[in-house]
Order: C-alpha cells, then structure tokens, then sequence
C-alpha cells in the first residue's frame, strides 16, 4: 500500500479538476452566445461554442502494477482537449450589422443556452460526487487510524 | 486464535479489499462524463475459501455487464455507484469495529485485566 496510499483521492481529485474545467468552459460558451464575430474561430465567423473532451489518465495511473496482469488498470481522468463544435451556424438578415457579411447576414454563435445549463447541472453532480468520494475516503482513514489508538 | 487463518488476517485483508474497491468506484465517479468509459467493479477470491492464509488483496477488474449506454457511450450510472460507494464505507467501517474488538480482546488477554 505504499505509493498507491492514497490514490483513491488522486482520482476523485481529478475528476473534480475535470470537472470544474468543463465549467470553465461552459461558462466561456454562455458569456459567448452573442458574439457574432470571433477572431479565433476556424472560419472568422460568429463563436463557435466550445466542448471539452476527457480521456483516462493511464499515464499517472500509480495502481498499474497493483491490479496484477490487469490492462484495464484504474485511474483518473484528464481533458485531452477542447474542441469547437463545427455544426453549420445560423444566419440571420441584418444588413445594417456591423459584422454582416457581402449578402446582409450575420452568423449566429451555435450556443443554446438551454443546452449549456443542463451540461453545467450535470457537471456540478458530478463534480459533488467525487468529492463525496473523498469524504468517503477520509472517513475510511480516519476509522484505521482508530485501530491505533483503542 | 493466532496462526495464518487468525481473524485478524481475514479483517486486514477485508479492509484492503474495500480500499481497493474504493478506488474503482471513485475512477467510475471521476468518468461519469468520459465518453466511451465503461463501468468497472472489482472482485476477489473468496477471503472464507482461502488456503494457507493466502488471501487475495489483488483483486481482478473487469468490466461491468448489463448496464445501459447514454449516447456517448459511457454506461456509469451516477446512483449506482453512489449507492455501492455508501455500502462498501459501511463494510469498511463493520470490518475496522470488529478489528478493534479483536485487538482490544487480545490487550485484555495480554495485560490480565478485564
């Protein structure tokens, strides 16, 4: 149990990193949902709403060699990247706008609040839940540590 | 009851089993929004069956049958690992008393008083 002591909270730790990232982001998109230009934006159009990506973290996963001959070894999460949803944009007529096109159109950002809330909603359990997992797993320490002292 | 097979052996083992399935339960929790991630559970050889005192504090992981895919195709069902997280802290917690009251057995034993 040496160096994997305490890997438990390693990985409930990084899913609330995660997740709190992903607000971060969510966030970004709905201060966003108005920007009808956007000069980071693969096309220089309206914002494009932004969405996060996760994938297993095997590269500090320290339990590897504990689950012997096991390849589907436990670890934590870790965001592999952000990436811009590439959908069509709406475009709406409005020739007097400063950041309409040759035609009278501005791209819209593809940002639907709605969606954006229910993906904060579920990001904020989420991120409950691994700390639930922490607690959980301090309570468990502090009950081996009573061994010790009856 | 001192020996290989003592319950104290059995306790210890029990307790690194529930840690063990504590890190599981918390990598599902950590990718409940991972898609493509699917559920895993822990299991290990029976600690009563155990020969000589060789108790397996390994555990095999495998992937959990029989649960439904969200559309990403991530199968962890929030509720469930809730659930099982609250039961193993319970089982942890059952298997430390007892280990105390073993231990505080043999310190009356030892020290002559009761």
């Amino acid at each position: 149990m040496s160096d994997g002591l305490f890997n438990a909270l390693n990985i409930s730790g990084s899913g609330m990193s995660a997740e709190r990232f992903r607000m971060e982001v969510i966030a970004n998109n709905i201060a966003n949902a108005q920007t009808t230009k956007d000069k980071d934006s693969p096309d220089g159009t309206a914002f494009r709403r932004k969405q996060v990506v996760f994938e297993t973290d095997f590269a500090s996963a320290m339990s590897g060699d504990r689950f012997s001959g096991q390849r589907h070894a436990v670890a934590g999460v870790r965001v592999a990247g952000v990436i811009p949803d590439m959908s069509v944009l709406e475009k709406v007529k409005d020739p007097t706008h400063p950041h309409a096109d040759k035609d009278g159109y501005v791209s819209q950002p593809n940002v639907s609040l709605p969606n954006e809330m229910v993906d904060l909603v579920t990001a904020t359990r989420v991120y409950e839940a691994n700390l639930k997992a922490i607690q959980s797993f301090k309570q468990m320490v502090e009950q081996t540590l009573q061994l010790l002292r009856s | 009851m001192i020996g290989k097979l003592s319950q104290i052996d059995q306790l210890s083992s029990l307790l690194s089993q529930s840690q063990i399935r504590h890190e599981v339960i918390s990598s599902n929790l950590a990718h409940v929004n991972d898609p493509g991630y699917k559920t895993k559970d822990v299991s290990f050889a029976d600690v009563l069956k155990a020969a000589d005192g060789e108790f397996d504090t390994d555990g095999k992981v495998f992937e959990v049958d029989g649960l439904k895919s969200s559309q990403n195709g991530n199968n962890v069902d929030m509720d469930r690992e809730l659930s099982n997280m609250s039961k193993n802290a319970l089982a942890f917690q059952t298997y430390s008393q007892l280990m105390a009251s073993k231990i505080g057995a043999y310190r009356t034993a030892i020290s002559g008083r009761s």
